[in-house]
């Protein structure tokens, strides 16, 4: 089980503080959703957690190591990250190659990632959009496709900004399933978002972020 | 210096860029370079960032420098395997002066970011170019940065998948590359359709007759650097 902790993060875009003094424990098998207005700072503690951003003063522990000393692949290997915009996160042709690209740079063999590629795509129904071209998806297809990417490479913890965005009841419910089944396993998420009826299904605790 | 007329930045950067490829020697390219910084600083450019941006391009730069130099064999040999000469003193110079004109480039290119989109569209139809041309050439400055962060938003996406693309293989990394090319042209050709349907949207090329309010006049600041860059051109040219 793998814990995120955050001690006094501070973080300011151009002289404008976004991200005050923050303290926060995350722990695995737990899931947290922040949920807040436009500008409180949500997804800019999402990217400070994943070290994408740097805090200005304060430190982020992943498991008792302070994720300064990590680099982006390392902390990526070991925690899934959704991004708010799922174009952010899809850069290969076609669909299959996206789900794929990571364990094929890695020297997976053939058929641990043809197993892990048929698991998320029975997960996440993706078999009739497998063989397409990602950028012709639609902002629903590609969103799962993005959560996909993420899933396939069994993360230790999970951060998803936004991940109901372009979603269908159906989907939104098969995908809230998939969160918890996966926090049985013990594996700890947090949910960045605005949608308030997913947040209160599926979170055990909820964090209200306001803007500074 | 800092509220020149646009028509000026483009007569000036026009002329920089194009004595930069016309121009042999390597003592007069630096000495462009030179000229090109200076008014880069005086125009409020910001070629120190551009400059950075060069600096982690430093590999991929004495690269091609040593690529020009292996296919010119004019000169002495400064070094060499045996009897073939690896780098010769004129292929330096040649690989040296590819170098600098990319500078030079990069950084007259700093003098035209000082303008606004409307600004530089207000130039370019005062120098009787078409509306829609002007807008495209504006929006194209515009949408270099956008194209740069995707390929910068692409490589974060990768690293957070686990692969760390510092410990790749030379090989490994130009397959990578060539790899995520396709799909950040795509994505870039992408946006700038959705850009164009919603420029139409707005009513972009309802009207025939466009107006501004924006007003552009030559002062005699712009006089006198148009004046003393010609003067610099023609006397580098003859």
């Amino acid at each position: 089980m793998k814990n995120i902790s955050l001690k006094s993060v501070y973080f300011q875009y151009k002289k404008n503080p976004v991200i005050k003094d923050v303290s926060l424990d995350l722990k695995g098998n737990t899931c947290t959703a922040l949920i807040g207005a436009n500008g409180s700072g949500k997804t800019t503690l999402g990217k400070l957690i994943m070290g994408i951003l740097k805090p200005e003063s304060g430190h982020i522990f992943y498991d008792d190591m302070t994720i300064a000393s990590k680099s982006l692949s390392e902390l990526g290997a070991r925690v899934g990250y959704l991004f708010q915009n799922p174009s952010q996160q899809i850069f290969a042709v076609t669909v299959r190659d996206d789900l794929t690209f990571a364990s094929r740079m890695n020297g997976l063999k053939e058929e641990l990632i043809e197993e892990k590629l048929n698991k998320v795509v029975s997960l996440f129904h993706l078999k009739k959009i497998l063989d397409s071209k990602c950028h012709v998806l639609s902002q629903g297809e590609k969103q799962r496709v993005a959560l996909a990417s993420i899933f396939i490479r069994d993360p230790e913890y999970l951060i998803l900004d936004e991940p109901t965005t372009g979603l269908d009841s159906v989907r939104k419910e098969a995908l809230g399933q998939v969160i918890k089944d996966i926090k049985e396993e013990g594996i700890g998420i947090l949910i960045i978002s605005h949608d308030k009826k997913f947040v209160h299904n599926y979170a055990d605790e909820v964090i209200e972020m306001e803007a500074i | 210096m800092k509220h020149v007329d646009p028509r000026t930045k483009i007569a000036v950067v026009m002329m920089i860029s194009t004595l930069a490829i016309v121009i042999n020697q390597l003592s007069m390219l630096v000495f462009l370079f030179g000229i090109g910084l200076i008014l880069a600083k005086l125009l409020d450019g910001h070629f120190l960032s551009v400059l950075k941006k060069v600096q982690k391009m430093l590999y991929l730069l004495i690269g091609i420098v040593i690529l020009q130099s292996i296919f010119n064999q004019e000169g002495t040999s400064l070094i060499g395997v045996g009897s073939f000469a690896l780098i010769t003193d004129v292929g330096l110079t040649k690989g040296l002066s590819y170098l600098f004109r990319i500078l030079i480039i990069l950084i007259s290119g700093t003098i035209l970011s000082t303008s606004s989109e409307i600004e530089l569209i207000g130039a370019l139809i005062k120098c009787k170019i078409p509306y829609d041309f002007a807008f495209m050439v504006a929006l194209g400055i515009r949408f270099m940065p956008i194209f740069m962060n995707e390929f910068k938003d692409t490589i974060i996406a990768i690293e957070l998948r686990g692969v760390q693309i510092k410990q790749l293989k030379l090989k490994e990394k130009i397959e990578l590359y060539s790899y995520i090319l396709s799909p950040i042209v795509i994505g870039a050709l992408d946006k700038a359709k959705k850009l164009s349907l919603s420029i139409e949207m707005r009513g972009f090329r309802a009207h025939h007759n466009r107006t501004s309010h924006f007003q552009l006049k030559f002062r005699s600041i712009d006089y006198i650097i148009i004046m003393l860059s010609s003067l610099g051109t023609i006397w580098v040219l003859i």
